[in-house]
């Protein structure tokens, strides 16, 4: 390794330090300082005495600074070609060679990990959802007409048109942006000190320009209107490239005013602060110490041996000078007597508002620390006592309260972080697979490569939705100690709720395996609605949204249907103590659902008790019974399949149908309270499924 | 030049610029502000996950949370925030203000920030209400804080306040314009001079360059075009405004006989609201079959969703329901309002009154419009103030016209039952915006050329009779943008610097490249946004840019209101 000059100013080395600790901050990398030092190549060390200049000027020159300082020192250590070092060094990620392993931690820490690109990529996140949603609404608008009858020549989806659109050049050339606007014939540029001839026109506002004034592109409707990523690359001219841009309103900051004005007033607090609370401390050990010697029997000796024991901290002003209490002005006689603030020494009263007693503890008998359970009554004046409540909480403030809530926040956090990392390379897969396997394209049918890969994202991803709504839900559980905190809980479980909402949608974006699994074929017969593309949309999506969200009571029918092959096995069988229990034996039990619910029936709900194990009772539920026969005798198949299956499985899927008829009966009234008759109805139908569904099982057992 | 996107800039890195679990603090203006352009389900996804008033006392400590906020530096403000800083609630404190400070404000709160717990103070410009992406308002309800002092003159608090809101906005857009008002008008030109030495003074704010010559602020004063706020207008919002009312973009439903029980409140918004973003400017035939579209669509998926047979159709209805249940909010939410409207129309007998209205205000037929008018007095099924507007239309129309019988019909009115203090109201808006007080020739009755083009206009028929007035105002951005009758317009709109030469539109350069800010001093209606909504899109591959703002919306009713709280001498 090179080692730094000689000529090694003071300066420097602190800049160095301060990139070390940065670096051992970002990395968990913690290396002597004095070695890396010793390491750090001459092309670093001047880069970092830059920064360190430039590091002077105002924050955000900091902030350039560092930047461009790691550019250049990673440049500059592949030109310096300290080539074994390199070798061994190589960046993990991109590759690039680094002179030290300072320089590397350094490379990481600010291209890798720098808190800019997580904001890029959560953009780009944005945008693809917005690509996907679209995609997935052209589904079900294909859906829709398959189910009409209708003709679906036109079932192409907007993602596909846009997808092809975006590999031409201009839009306006390829025909997609009108023309109509275009300036047919102009003398000059339309840039009025231009005098050159005009060679092409501005798609935006179409004037005809010459070439050098027309260079920008923005991307427009097909009216000619600027739309966001969804538009069309186009080329305009510089002025309207300008004049379109988002315009970023003025801003000014006072905080550095505001810092320095405060640093004065601040530092006084603090001295006062530090100053009662010293003599607060003494006051603690003179009550200590009097408990300890004073033994005089006779109770006003006592007190005057205290009192003369308080002042030997702070002097008491004389009762003859003051007639009134020098906050409320109440005059002393013999209804209000005179009391001394033992912290100031000022003569007051005792009304409330003027004297507080503070407890303060009294120093341990061994003088190690203060008792935690005696303390003495240490009679304060207003002032005084704001003091001091300021400076404790001036100490208590270093201390984070609420350390549960914190922790399970920052899990959610960073689940979030996770689903942002991972979403937009799974949209990017799910839109190519949707469309390799739309009817259109000739895929065949073993040919989806990415559909594996998609798959372990997939569960990935759910494995962290799952997570942020555990915890959420945890958060909304935690006591609260006020009705604030309760509203805070509850707000940060709406917010994860309306956040799963959002993100999860995409995961139904997988199209199914051309192979299906064979436990399935059996009831494909029974229910035509699976085949067609919305049918096959798996609704994992909804297990984890929470109460008052209209979600799925199917739980995860889900993992059955998608990606079954790939993921089946190990969620399906998987019972009991993992934290995604219930949904990996709901998947089980809606694939029974799945299989044996088909044909229709109808009759009003049974109260909830025909569901509990115990046998009802016959004359209450007689009814519902000979609905169930009747339905059994419509499709006696069922009853067949039921009976078949193994008695823990029935168990299984007997927990998940109680817990989805719970939730559809809360939808029904929610729906029967906000007058959406149409939504009960329709809910009310699949309640009844659920029972006779239910009563099969229950029988069966 | 959007209103609506220049605001919620500045929200969105108010709450984006912390992360963090956090609480905003708002005031009482920064409350309805916010609700304009940001909705709680937004704040909640970037972590503000309470937000509360600076001014409620009885907020619970906690010290895990971020406290952001956002409030106008006003004396009480200020206090508010002294009082939270010396008892802190929260953890850290990052502070905006939504206008200028002034130092002492700074060094105020400096001093009691003894726990040093603030991390920021901030000046963010999101000073107005941005009503839609054309409109905004300063916020000058008349109820709460009166516009004019005595006469035509400012009232200084509103004059303050108002200065304050136009140059947040200017701020907000990055915009030194050149500042134009209206010659008759004293409240224009002091305004203008206030916001001129303004920007002269915080030149590092403005930009110390010379004002762009594209970029033009006009100061229109509301006395000379009164016809305007006084007509029943037919498209939906400011239907809406006219005869239930819309504050803040909130609709109070509590006094609709057919609203559902729970339904108190509903918001209207341009940005959240599909529908209404549509239909918003329709007028009131075109939006009973636009609405009818909508039901119908929502009601095809109904019955798509309807049709459950079986477990996958479950499964979709399920999944689309949050979709679909917002959707149904929104329907019911527009039916009703539409329901409610036509139920007003058909009971005060709107039409019959606009017919008069639209007549009143176009054409010039006295007699004829006389005898309608006693007509209409004598209906006692009309309700008395829409034929207080109607005399009042009248009296402006007919103020100079030989036999005016203004008096006659006041004594008409009064005869039939109506109030004294309206009857009055006529008199109160003839001092403020009657002939002498105008400058332009809104009726087009003054001279031989302007009538001679008034009978060409009526000549050509109209398609609707409902809607034939248009706005003073449109006709006028209309000229000034295309440059047409320049000298008039310098005249009547001259520059307050007049050093500065405004910059002509000639034919050869073309319309491009204008921005317009129109300020209307006295309220705007919804009209007026109409026409420049329809001016923008217009010209929009010009790259001609207009935005309206006003002191108030006005709707007829808080228009005569205002004014008959006011002493015109």
């Amino acid at each position: 390794m090179s080692h730094t000059s000689p000529s090694q100013t003071p300066m420097r080395k602190e800049a160095l330090t301060r990139h070390v600790r940065r670096a051992a901050r970002g990395s968990l990398v913690s290396v002597p300082e004095a070695s890396i030092e010793s390491e750090v190549p001459p092309q670093v060390t001047r880069a970092t005495r830059s920064q360190s200049a430039s590091g002077k000027s105002g924050i955000m020159s900091i902030e350039n600074g560092r930047r461009s300082t790691v550019s250049l020192g990673a440049d500059n250590g592949t030109a310096s070609a300290a080539a074994v070092a390199a070798e061994r060094l190589r960046c993990p990620i991109c590759g690039v060679a680094a002179p030290s392993l300072f320089a590397l931690n350094l490379h990481l820490d600010d291209t890798h990990f720098a808190g800019e690109s997580n904001v890029v990529r959560r953009e780009a996140a944005q945008d693809d959802l917005e690509e996907v949603k679209s995609a997935i609404l052209g589904l079900f608008r294909g859906a829709g007409r398959a189910m009409r009858g209708l003709s679906s020549t036109d079932s192409d989806n907007s993602a596909d048109t846009r997808a092809e659109s975006t590999e031409r050049r201009d839009g306006a050339d390829s025909g997609f942006v009108t023309r109509e606007h275009w300036q047919q014939e102009a003398a000059r540029c339309g840039e009025p000190a231009c005098g050159a001839a005009p060679t092409i026109n501005c798609r935006l506002c179409g004037r005809l320009m010459c070439a050098q004034h027309c260079t920008r592109q923005l991307r427009l409707s097909a009216t000619a209107q600027v739309v966001g990523r969804s538009g069309y690359p186009c080329r305009v001219c510089n002025e309207c490239a300008i004049r379109t841009a988002l315009v970023e309103g003025q801003t000014r900051s006072h905080t550095r005013t505001f810092t320095h004005l405060r640093r004065r007033t601040a530092d006084a607090a603090a001295l006062a602060g530090t100053r009662i609370e010293r003599r607060l401390e003494r006051l603690a050990v003179v009550h200590g110490e009097w408990q300890r010697t004073s033994t005089s029997l006779i109770a006003g000796a006592r007190r005057r041996a205290l009192q003369d024991a308080e002042q030997t901290v702070v002097v008491w002003q004389d009762d003859a000078e003051v007639s009134s209490c020098f906050l409320c002005e109440r005059a002393f006689g013999l209804a209000a007597r005179r009391h001394h603030c033992r912290l100031c020494g000022r003569v007051l009263c005792n009304g409330r508002a003027c004297s507080t007693l503070l407890a303060v503890p009294l120093p341990q008998r061994d003088g190690a620390g203060f008792s935690q359970t005696e303390h003495a009554d240490i009679r304060s004046c207003r002032e005084c006592t704001h003091v001091v409540e300021r400076h404790r909480d001036r100490i208590a403030r270093a201390a984070p309260r609420a350390p549960e809530l914190m922790r399970l926040y920052e899990h959610i956090r960073s689940s979030m972080a996770l689903v942002e990392e991972y979403l937009p390379t799974f949209n990017a897969l799910a839109i190519r697979l949707h469309r390799s396997n739309s009817p259109g394209s000739n895929a065949s049918p073993g040919g989806l490569p990415d559909l594996p890969r998609a798959a372990r994202i997939r569960k990935q991803l759910t494995a962290a939705f799952a997570e942020m709504d555990q915890v959420s839900k945890r958060i909304a559980m935690l006591p609260a100690a006020s009705a604030g905190d309760s509203r805070l809980h509850s707000a940060i479980r709406r917010a994860v709720a309306q956040y799963l909402q959002l993100h999860m949608f995409p995961l139904t974006m997988l199209p199914r395996p051309p192979r299906r699994p064979a436990s399935m074929l059996g009831s494909n017969s029974a229910e035509p609605m699976v085949e067609s593309p919305a049918g096959s949309l798996p609704s994992s999506v909804s297990t984890s949204v929470g109460p008052g969200r209209p979600t799925t009571f199917l739980a995860a029918a889900s993992d059955c249907s998608d990606v079954a092959s790939v993921e089946e096995s190990s969620t399906a069988n998987d019972s009991g103590n993992s934290p995604y229990a219930d949904r990996s034996s709901s998947a089980g039990a809606a694939k029974t659902l799945v299989q044996s619910v088909g044909g229709a029936a109808s009759g009003l709900a049974s109260s909830l008790l025909s569901l509990t194990r115990s046998k009802p009772k016959p004359d209450a539920f007689g009814e519902h019974d000979e609905r169930v026969r009747q339905a059994l005798a419509a499709d006696p198949t069922k009853a067949h399949r039921i009976a078949s299956m193994p008695t823990d499985e029935k168990l299984a899927s007997l927990d998940v149908l109680r817990d989805q008829r719970q939730r559809v009966l809360g939808y029904i009234g929610e729906a029967q309270r906000e007058r959406r008759l149409e939504d009960a109805a329709s809910l009310q139908t699949s309640l009844d499924e659920l029972d006779i569904e239910l009563s099969l099982i229950e029988r069966s057992l | 030049m959007d209103v609506l996107k220049a605001a919620q800039y500045y929200i969105n890195r108010i709450i984006t610029d912390t992360s963090g679990m956090k609480v905003l603090l708002l005031d009482r203006e920064t409350t309805p502000m916010i609700s304009l352009v940001s909705t709680q389900s937004y704040l909640l996804s970037k972590e503000v996950f309470l937000v509360d008033r600076i001014e409620n006392q009885q907020r619970d400590t906690m010290r895990h949370l971020k406290c952001i906020c956002f409030v106008r530096p006003t004396n009480a403000s200020i206090q508010a925030l002294i009082d939270e800083l010396r008892s802190p609630k929260y953890g850290d404190y990052y502070i905006y203000f939504s206008n200028i400070l002034k130092k002492s404000m700074i060094e105020l709160l400096a001093e009691n920030d003894e726990n040093e717990v603030v991390r920021e103070v901030q000046e963010f410009y999101a000073d107005f209400y941005a009503v839609t992406s054309n409109l905004f308002h300063i916020g000058l309800v008349p109820a709460q804080h009166p516009l004019f002092g005595e006469g035509h003159s400012w009232n200084p608090g509103a004059l303050a306040r108002t200065v304050q809101g136009l140059s947040a906005l200017l701020l907000s857009m990055k915009k030194r314009p050149i500042v134009r008002y209206e010659r008759n008008s004293a409240m224009a030109l002091k305004l203008g001079q206030e916001l001129e030495y303004l920007m002269n003074h915080e030149a590092n704010l403005f930009g110390t360059q010379a004002a762009s010559t594209t970029t033009q602020l006009l100061l229109l004063d509301r006395k000379n075009d009164p016809v305007t706020p006084l007509l029943t207008h037919w498209t939906y919002h400011a239907m809406l405004h006219e005869l239930i009312g819309i504050n803040n973009g909130r609709i109070d439903l509590s006094q609709v006989p057919d609203a559902r029980g729970e339904v108190k409140e509903v918001m209207i918004s341009q940005d959240q609201d599909s529908f209404f973003k549509q239909a918003q400017f329709l007028n009131f035939g075109d939006l009973g079959v636009s609405v009818k579209e909508f039901v119908d669509s929502y009601q095809a998926k109904t019955q798509s969703h309807h049709r459950i047979e079986s477990i996958s159709d479950m499964k979709r209805f399920v999944e689309t329901y949050p979709e679909f249940r917002k959707l149904s909010g929104n329907v019911s939410k527009h039916v009703t309002l539409i329901g409610e409207l036509s139920r007003l129309v058909s009971a005060r007998h709107l039409l019959a009154v606009s017919e008069l209205e639209q007549s009143l205000a176009c054409n010039e037929q006295h007699s004829t419009d006389l005898k309608a008018l006693r007509a209409l007095i004598a209906d006692a099924r009309i309700l008395p103030e829409n034929k207080v507007r109607c005399v009042l239309l009248y009296a402006l129309r007919y103020e100079r016209a030989p036999g005016n019988a203004t008096a006659e019909l006041k004594q008409l009115l009064s005869s039939h039952g109506v109030d004294a203090d309206m009857v009055a109201t006529i008199d109160v808006v003839l001092r403020y915006g009657g002939a002498r007080e105008r400058q332009s020739d809104i009726f087009q009755n003054e001279n031989i050329f302007s009538r001679g083009r008034n009978i060409f206009k009526g000549l050509q028929g109209t398609e609707n009779v409902y809607t034939q007035h248009t706005p003073a105002l449109a006709e006028t951005l209309e000229q000034l943008v295309r440059g047409r009758q320049v000298q008039h317009w310098q005249e009547r709109l001259p520059a307050l610097d007049p050093a500065t030469a405004v910059q002509v539109p000639t034919s050869e350069m073309g319309l491009r490249s204008q921005d317009i800010i129109v300020f209307v001093i006295g309220g705007a209606t919804l009209d007026e946004e109409m026409a420049v909504a329809r001016l923008n899109s217009k010209l929009a591959a010009q790259n001609v840019r207009i935005v309206l703002g006003s002191t108030c919306i006005h709707n007829s009713q808080t228009f005569l209101n205002e004014l008959s709280a006011t002493f015109f001498p």
